[in-house]
């Protein structure tokens, strides 16, 4: 799937807008044939990065290579790349036919072929009956499909999706993911997916940028990321919470706050007396039933909140800490009625669900 | 009261005003129309259509003509002036576009009349113009701005730039950006991306200032007796001459008929147009 | 130059022929509601209602603006202890427009040709000329004029006649013809009045025939000379003042009262110069009048007299002469540099006034103007 010749590079790359700076030293090289996403925040720099690939921002600092080739002097029409937009930005007097033919057109491609690789676009997309309608006649996924039809059929080098899936209702959007997902497999083309979703971006990614404040925080593949997130904004942005402030003791174990010490996987840089933060995540808690060779610990209930098919209960471990956990409704028991607010509870974990942050 | 009944009543004062204001006076030219004046020149109701015959002597053709087409040229100059200055504030004029639509409007606090008066001034042999021209070295004894078909023009388009200018300002605000950066992400040039993209998602804008602009230029007298030649007579001053001068009412009422017709045409013309786009809008 | 014509443009003093009659809508909307009402409703007994020269209210004044001394004004306001509530029209169907609509007024001042016009419908009160002395004054020549037979109806105001006004320090070759409108000197900046009475009567005296000649060949060479001098013209304008002073008119169809407000204006005032010319001079007067529905005729007449005393003033005020013996001299003073512009008993015998046409010769008269401007 990925071929391994380079088909973006950020070399040192910055962008101000002002006073402000939206992207800060940026330096990612893009696989040909990846399916990149550039995950974070709203307003953390990824739909800057972007449109800098595109053409529609200069860099205020650094280059940009596509296809081993700086693009600094081009101008966005000549550059080999197209662009979903997140508004779809389907042009209203055109029919469906005209819309995808639109990049064909200005390239001076000949007719014949112009309707043959159009015919073949909408069929990519699903949609060939309604090469006649006008965009306002077609459903917020049509309208979609449209978009990507019109971007695909250019076969630019790289292919960029900011939000595209944003306007989309849930369940559109997870049968959309699948199908973005089987094309870009189906095309070969390198995808750079913007996204403040990381369900989504973990779904789809071959490897993802997480970014907040103009700078990646990390880059890696889908497990990476969420195995292994690096640092705390990550950690959290990518769905963890339930963190407790330690420090790593002789032992190879965490001390944390209470005196308590946790047993837990510690990443190779880490060494005695660095401060560190664990985790575990609320699914991997369990409530009063421990097993043998979990990690125990003793809190007293402070919230319970009914989720439907679990309930979430939030444990208060003294010293202003607190972990949260998921408890599943089972055959056994309605969730939400097995403990009260104020309980005095047993949490436990197994240890290799402890991740250990830096 | 029901909600019905209240919504129409809030239409009252407006529907007072319209037949108040425009139906009866328009009801009251269409019957002078057919009118004739005695022999103090008054004019007294009649059944006398002939007034009619006379809008059609070919003498009158080429006032009429003339009319449509300095008209048509305003229309061309308002939206070439016009365009730019609408694309400018709506895409680059940032936190001061409202003040910078403020500033088109402007003008229109000061009287029309006064306004192309003060360009007799301004265009004079030994006016402003010719004034820098001069200093400039341009010319020795001034260019021959003022009583031209060109300073009609030139006044009429002063005159209505702004009625063109704020519709396409307002299709221009409401297009989505990222159409521009879609045409030019397709390999569109920045002329094709205004050709193919730009122009297209604000026609109706652009259709909307031509008519309002064609509609009273047409009309208009002032910039005609004011910067005019001798050859400049539009359909305006015609009519205007009928009431003022010729005291001649019932031909005047006649005239002013036949435009309102013509104009209707291409209002009716219009408003089809705006329709079925707005109903495609909708759909 | 552009900056004077501004300055002339604020301080709005005009020609009192003005000019901005484009700024007549209003009066247009009014003349249109009144359509089809106007005239006939009026019987010649409304017009002998006695009258007395005394105070009977404060004087609702209806004139051309910038066309009375205001100093004659303020004046009478401080002698008679009354106040005189003006307001202005700027174009005789305005006026006309106005009175029809109902409108009261003590004193309005008509052109002849609106004097006589109102005179036939009944319009006006007959005023007591011999209980106002300063009456004793006005030249004998308006003791019958055309327009108000008798002279029972109106008071004259002022005169003025027609003629051509000219930049001297352009153009040497005058030849005190209506025809050196097109003087080649001019290169092509000479205007003609906007006005259709003032542009056929030029061309029927130019063709040799009665100022107000009606015979319909006649109205037709009048007119193909008209049209044939339209490629000669700049163009159609009664703004006289503006188009001399800013330089756009080195000839100028004109009356003279104008010389004297363009000369006001130029920084070389005798380089403005006026001629009569030989072919015909049209001459006439503006009058007072006392519509039928005044409530304060008794002021008005006051007012007529008054103004009538202190003609001197008022004619080197308005640049126009005046008809009463006292302003003759005083007004030959203002315009000595330039004779021409004075109105004698001579002049206005020489000269001829235009006739207020009625029914068809008026409909042909228009049907002409208006084949002339869209020809």
């Amino acid at each position: 799937m990925i071929d391994g010749g380079e088909a973006i590079r950020f070399e040192s790359v910055s962008k101000r807008f002002g006073e402000t700076e939206a992207v800060k030293g940026l330096d990612i090289t893009i696989e040909q044939g990846e399916f990149f996403s550039l995950l974070g925040p709203s307003g953390c720099g990824k739909t800057t990065t972007l449109r800098m690939v595109a053409g529609f921002e200069q860099p205020s600092e650094g280059r940009i290579f596509l296809d081993g080739q700086p693009v600094e002097t081009v101008p966005p029409y000549q550059r080999n790349v197209n662009t979903v937009f997140q508004s779809y930005a389907l042009f209203e007097n055109l029919d469906v036919f005209e819309n995808v033919a639109f990049g064909l057109k200005r390239r001076k491609v000949a007719r014949d072929e112009i309707r043959r690789r159009v015919t073949a676009a909408l069929e990519l997309v699903q949609l060939p009956a309604r090469s006649d309608a006008k965009p306002r006649e077609l459903s917020g996924g049509q309208k979609q499909r449209v978009a990507l039809a019109r971007a695909l059929v250019n076969r630019p080098g790289v292919l960029l999706l900011d939000e595209p899936l944003g306007a989309l209702d849930l369940k559109l959007r997870r049968q959309m993911q699948l199908e973005l997902k089987a094309i870009q497999r189906e095309v070969g083309i390198t995808f750079v997916y913007v996204t403040h979703d990381q369900e989504e971006a973990l779904s789809m990614s071959d490897r993802i940028a997480v970014m907040d404040a103009g700078e990646v925080k990390q880059c890696g593949q889908p497990e990476d990321i969420y195995e292994r997130p690096r640092g705390e904004f990550v950690a959290g942005f990518i769905g963890i919470s339930n963190l407790l402030e330690g420090r790593v003791e002789d032992s190879g174990e965490v001390a944390i706050g209470n005196g308590l010490r946790i047993p837990a996987p510690l990443p190779n840089d880490c060494a005695r007396g660095d401060a560190v933060q664990i985790s575990v995540r609320p699914e991997k808690i369990a409530v009063q039933e421990i097993e043998p060779g979990m990690v125990s610990l003793e809190g007293r209930i402070e919230t319970r909140v009914y989720l439907g098919v679990s309930t979430q209960i939030t444990v208060s471990l003294g010293d202003g800490a607190r972990l949260v956990a998921l408890e599943q409704a089972t055959y056994r028991a309605q969730a939400d009625d097995r403990w009260e607010v104020g309980q005095r509870i047993r949490i436990g974990w197994r240890p290799e669900h402890c991740l250990v942050l830096r | 009261m029901s909600e019905r009944r209240f919504a129409s009543l809030t239409l009252l004062p407006g529907a007072a005003w319209l037949v108040l204001l425009f139906l009866v006076p328009l009801g009251i030219t269409l019957a002078i129309s057919f009118g004739v004046t005695d022999e103090l020149g008054n004019a007294l109701y009649a059944w006398h259509p002939e007034n009619y015959d006379r809008v059609f002597d070919p003498l009158f053709a080429p006032v009429l003509l003339r009319s449509v087409g300095y008209a048509a040229a305003t229309v061309a100059l308002c939206l070439l002036i016009g365009y730019p200055v609408a694309y400018y504030i709506a895409r680059f004029g940032g936190r001061y576009k409202y003040l910078l639509v403020a500033l088109v409007v402007l003008p229109f606090l000061v009287n029309y009349l006064i306004r192309v008066y003060a360009w007799t001034a301004i265009l004079s042999d030994e006016g402003l113009v010719n004034g820098v021209l001069e200093d400039l070295g341009l010319t020795s004894d001034g260019v021959r701005f003022l009583n031209t078909p060109w300073a009609v023009i030139g006044g009429l388009t002063y005159g209505y730039l702004a009625f063109m200018i704020l519709p396409i300002y307002a299709a221009l605000d409401r297009m989505n950006p990222s159409l521009i950066e879609a045409g030019k992400d397709l390999y569109a040039t920045g002329w094709q991306t205004f050709r193919h993209v730009t122009w297209p998602a604000t026609f109706q804008g652009v259709l909307a200032g031509s008519v309002l602009v064609f509609l009273p230029a047409v009309g208009d007298f002032v910039s005609a007796q004011l910067l005019g030649g001798p050859d400049t007579y539009m359909v305006g001053n015609l009519i205007q001459q009928q009431f003022f001068d010729a005291n001649n009412f019932p031909f005047g009422a006649a005239l002013t008929t036949v435009l309102m017709a013509f104009l209707l045409i291409f209002m009716v013309f219009y408003l089809r147009s705006a329709g079925r786009a707005a109903a495609e809008a909708r759909a | 130059m552009s900056r004077k014509s501004i300055e002339g443009l604020l301080a709005g003093r005009m020609s009192r022929r003005d000019v901005l009659k484009v700024g007549g809508g209003v009066a247009l909307g009014a003349g249109l509601s009144a359509c089809g009402l106007g005239g006939g409703s009026a019987s010649e007994a409304d017009t002998t209602r006695v009258i007395e020269p005394k105070i009977d209210g404060d004087l609702v004044y209806f004139n051309w603006a910038q066309y009375l001394n205001p100093s004659l004004i303020k004046k009478f306001e401080r002698k008679y202890g009354v106040q005189v509530r003006q307001s202005n029209f700027d174009s005789m169907p305005a006026m006309m427009a106005k009175l029809r609509s109902g409108n009261q007024y003590d004193l309005i001042f008509p052109s002849a040709e609106f004097a006589d016009k109102l005179i036939k419908e009944n319009q006006l009160l007959e005023i007591p000329l011999d209980k106002l002395p300063a009456t004793e004054d006005i030249y004998q020549f308006f003791d019958d004029p055309w327009y108000d037979p008798g002279s029972k109806h109106t008071v004259p105001y002022s005169l003025y006649l027609t003629g051509l006004g000219y930049r001297a320090d352009e153009i040497d070759t005058m030849t005190g013809s209506w025809r050196d409108l097109t003087n080649p000197q001019a290169e092509g900046r000479s205007y003609i009045l906007d006005d259709f009475q003032e542009g056929i009567g030029m061309a029927n005296l130019v063709n040799g025939y009665e100022l107000n000649a009606v015979e319909p060949d006649q109205l037709e060479a009048s007119k193909e000379y008209l049209i044939g001098l339209k490629p000669d013209l700049r163009g159609f304008s009664s703004d006289t003042i503006t188009n001399m002073s800013s330089g756009n008119a080195w000839i100028q169809h004109l009356w003279n009262a104008d010389v004297i407000n363009i000369r006001y204006r130029v920084d070389d005032p005798t380089s403005i110069k006026f001629q009569q010319n030989r072919e015909g001079i049209p001459v006439g007067s503006d009058v007072f009048a006392i519509p039928t529905n005044a409530e304060h005729p008794g002021t008005a007449l006051l007012f007529i007299d008054f103004v009538l005393a202190n003609s001197p003033k008022n004619a080197t005020w308005t640049g126009y002469p005046m008809p009463t013996n006292g302003a003759e001299k005083p007004y030959a003073d203002l315009v000595k540099s330039e004779p021409e512009l004075q109105v004698t008993v001579e002049t206005l015998e020489k000269g001829q006034q235009f006739a207020n046409l009625e029914g068809t010769d008026r409909e042909n008269w228009d049907r002409v103007w208006t084949e002339v401007r869209a020809a």
